[in-house]
């Protein structure tokens, strides 16, 4: 199986040629990290090298797809090349900008990547490689389509579920039990976790899950927010804040929608162009140096969300994983694009398992407390008297 | 010289046309006391200064990797954030800085060379850039503390975006970029052109080969010149490429080695003990070069000294300059850092290697383990030495010495 660290790296190509592959999303950090990194390094780098040298214990056969993603993945490259020989570890270069130079530099580098690949599973995928992508447009269809019900759902929890079916698919395209093409579609139209009826129709184990609105919960007005940041680690971050009784607009990390807000040209005569581009172009992470963009899609996202008066005003949750340098700037840059608008903003910082620290909670409470104000504010105005103590006392 | 508190006067004393005619003065009469090659940087860098601050010349911020080269080529003056935080902390101003840039958010958890700077925007003490150049090798936080001055001075933001492999493709798409960016920068920015170009790499060149004779000079044992001193060069080093003062400083350089070694003047006379240092030091006045120093212990050569790209073609300049970035040990597979400083521990024969792990340099802190073991191999000692650079409140020197002499006792032992 083929484990990607980055979701520029585009899974077609493993796919395309009967390598199980899927984007390498962890619950924690496994020992036997520490002794390689130093201790300010991100957990996520840190995950990969415990993941890694779990398996190398356990025996099992796993390859690794690496992006320069950051200094810090930089050098998890260079220690599981070096520390674990058994591990095939490849690097792909994914470029900073998404300029045609950039795009026509990616496609070669693609180009290789497949080539290797090729090479090692004694396979060709010129034929192949259309199809996969075409399917892999699809699960990219359901799956978007999936968080855009999750943004409207009254029900319990829907984020953390479609993220639960995200990382399903994740788990069933490297299973290697999906053949070459279709078949992920299908698996996810059949257990109803895409396209067919709402997330609340039955989670990705077909199981019944019970409607909330019924319970009540729908009658409490939740703030809505955007999530943001470099990367949400793992799933207990949105449970939580959906817990605290939030209601997500938008969920911007590669554990959410960047993964899949995007589409590959399916004419382009050039299967790699055509990947290189769409992956290139997708929803930018803040490793990408396209800072222009960035802030353009948050905009986006933010308008998305309509954080307007009728709904009462909304609010934005950053989330850096610890040591994480893109994720340290890019707040800055985002509080700074923010500084003119209405817009609040949280930042949370943490290792695997944020969601569950009671700090976290304690913050995520008192943020929702200071919308739930804000909103009082804007639907109450006091008489003559504007300031917060004002509107304290009416709540 | 210290300033624990900030004094409000000094951007205006930065900014005025009057301080570099005075410096320029005080030079003429107190740089009789300072070596040839002291002064040749000193009037280097106040002239630079002088052009940048009153605004006789644009001014182009640069990450601390990208070839200024292109920049003196432009006709713009090169201005290195990262390296002006090392002389904050020299000054005794870099704590305000760091805390200002705190103020506006930025975390703990990043490079203090970084949040320096960023800071020192705020105190006004930069001067404005017009245009400002960031490459995306090496160093996160470089580039997108860069990318804050950009946004904060509303000039335009250049990125190079620096393969991984030196392959003919990817020098080819680098030179494209490199020249594009250049073509860019005459067009938008008023009074440069591409015209100084070829004049900018013959300088390098010229400078590049004089400097090879003062690394062939500095093998010498004992040291002849102090890796402290070298390391409050770096500047020189990093910035200093493509210009006329550079060929100076190096000549002049290398006249003064020569005269130590024929004298037998050296900086650590009763040396026992040669070290290699990597990464930057601490810059605010630590007494561990000292320390070294009177256990007989000399920094022979650093990792920031080393001459790692070839000479370059004139008139093919972009091709140059794309080459010497993909030619950064750095860069690339960490294998090149290991060979890289495997010649600078031959060359010149150390006896151990120091990394100074500066808090937040993830892309050297996190090569630390290959290192070791690389060197274990060897039979090298190696010692990961944790510090801050500029911001004295988070090192703590008696720990930093206390390792540094078991570090010495471990290097005795081995006889």
């Amino acid at each position: 199986m083929l484990l990607s660290t980055c979701s520029y790296i585009p899974l077609e190509i493993p796919l395309s040629l009967g390598i199980p592959a899927k984007r390498l999303f962890l619950q924690g950090i496994a020992s036997g990290a520490e002794s390689y990194v130093p201790r300010d390094f991100c957990p996520y780098a840190k995950g990969v090298l415990g993941y890694v040298s779990g398996s190398a214990v356990r025996g099992e056969p796993i390859s690794l797809a690496l992006a320069g993603s950051c200094d810090a993945m930089r050098r998890v490259a260079d220690l599981v090349r070096l520390y674990w020989r058994g591990v095939k570890a490849y690097y792909v270069d994914v470029p900073r900008t998404s300029n045609d130079y950039a795009v026509d530099y990616y496609a070669s580098v693609l180009r290789e990547f497949s080539c290797e690949l090729a090479c090692e599973a004694c396979d060709d995928n010129s034929n192949t490689l259309p199809e996969t992508i075409r399917m892999m447009n699809r699960l990219r269809r359901q799956l978007g389509g999936l968080f855009r019900e999750a943004r409207d759902s009254s029900q319990e929890k829907p984020w953390t579920r479609a993220i639960d079916c995200l990382l399903s698919a994740g788990e069933f395209l490297g299973s290697g039990a999906q053949g070459v093409a279709g078949e992920q579609v299908l698996y996810l139209e059949e257990t109803g976790s895409g396209g067919k009826g709402s997330p609340g129709a039955g989670n990705v184990a077909g199981e019944e899950v019970p409607c909330s609105e019924e319970a009540g919960f729908q009658r409490v007005w939740r703030p809505s927010v955007i999530v943001t940041g470099s990367m949400c680690l793992d799933r207990t971050l949105t449970s939580t804040i959906e817990e605290v009784g939030f209601r997500i607009g938008a969920l911007d990390s590669c554990l959410g929608e960047r993964s899949i807000n995007f589409q590959i040209d399916e004419n382009d005569p050039d299967c790699f162009h055509a990947l290189a581009e769409g992956y290139l172009r997708k929803p930018p992470c803040p490793r990408m140096l396209d800072y222009g963009r960035r802030m353009a899609y948050l905009d986006e996202m933010l308008r998305g969300t309509d954080p307007s008066m009728d709904d009462g005003p909304g609010g934005l949750i950053y989330f850096v994983p610890k040591f994480c340098d893109h994720g340290y700037y890019d707040y800055v840059e985002v509080k700074r694009h923010l500084a003119g608008s209405s817009t609040p903003m949280l930042l949370l910082e943490g290792e695997f398992g944020v969601g569950n620290s009671a700090q976290v909670r304690t913050r995520l409470a008192a943020f929702r407390e200071m919308l739930e104000m804000r909103r009082a504010r804007v639907f109450c105005p006091p008489l003559g008297d504007v300031t917060g103590r004002t509107v304290r006392s009416r709540l | 010289m210290r300033w624990e508190r900030f004094p409000a006067f000094l951007p205006l004393v930065l900014k005025s046309k009057l301080t570099y005619r005075v410096a320029g003065l005080a030079l003429r009469y107190l740089g009789g006391r300072m070596s040839p090659y002291q002064l040749a940087a000193v009037k280097g860098v106040m002239s630079e200064l002088g052009d940048a601050y009153s605004g006789r010349k644009p001014v182009i911020f640069t990450s601390a990797f990208v070839p200024t080269e292109i920049v003196y080529g432009l006709g713009a003056v090169p201005y290195l954030p990262e390296m002006w935080s090392g002389f904050a902390a020299a000054f005794g101003v870099s704590v305000r800085g760091i805390d200002e840039s705190e103020a506006k958010g930025y975390s703990q958890d990043l490079c203090s060379f970084h949040r320096c700077h960023l800071g020192l925007e705020e105190l006004s003490l930069l001067p404005k850039p017009s245009a400002i150049i960031v490459s995306s090798h090496l160093c996160d936080g470089g580039r997108r503390s860069l990318y804050a001055h950009s946004v904060s001075t509303g000039c335009p933001f250049y990125v190079v975006d620096v393969p991984y492999l030196m392959t003919d493709s990817s020098v080819r798409w680098l030179s494209c970029q490199v020249e594009r960016i250049c073509e860019d920068i005459s067009r938008r920015v008023p009074g440069l052109s591409l015209d100084g170009m070829a004049r900018a790499i013959e300088n390098s060149n010229r400078a590049r080969k004089i400097y090879l004779d003062v690394c062939q000079l500095r093998r010498n044992k004992p040291a002849p010149w102090s890796g402290s001193e070298a390391l409050n060069y770096v500047f020189a080093f990093l910035s200093g490429w493509g210009s006329e003062w550079l060929v100076d400083f190096y000549a002049n350089l290398g006249k003064t080695l020569k005269q130590r070694i024929e004298q037998s003047n050296y900086p650590v006379p009763q040396e026992r003990l040669r070290l290699l240092w990597l990464n930057l030091k601490p810059y605010y006045g630590s007494p561990l070069f000292q320390y070294l120093a009177q256990w007989g212990v000399s920094v022979a050569f650093e990792e920031y000294s080393y001459v790692y790209w070839p000479e370059m073609h004139e008139r093919r300049w972009a091709e140059g300059v794309a080459t010497k970035m993909l030619s950064n040990f750095g860069w690339g597979p960490i294998e090149r850092r290991l060979d890289a400083v495997w010649n600078m521990v031959n060359d010149y024969g150390v006896d151990g290697v120091v990394q100074f792990d500066q808090w937040g340099c993830r892309q050297s802190n996190g090569g630390a383990r290959v290192l070791a073991d690389f060197l274990r191999e060897k039979g090298i000692p190696f010692l990961e030495l944790d510090g801050d650079g500029v911001d004295p409140r988070n090192s703590s020197v008696a720990q930093a010495l206390t390792r540094l002499q078991a570090f010495i006792e471990v290097m005795d032992a081995r006889g």
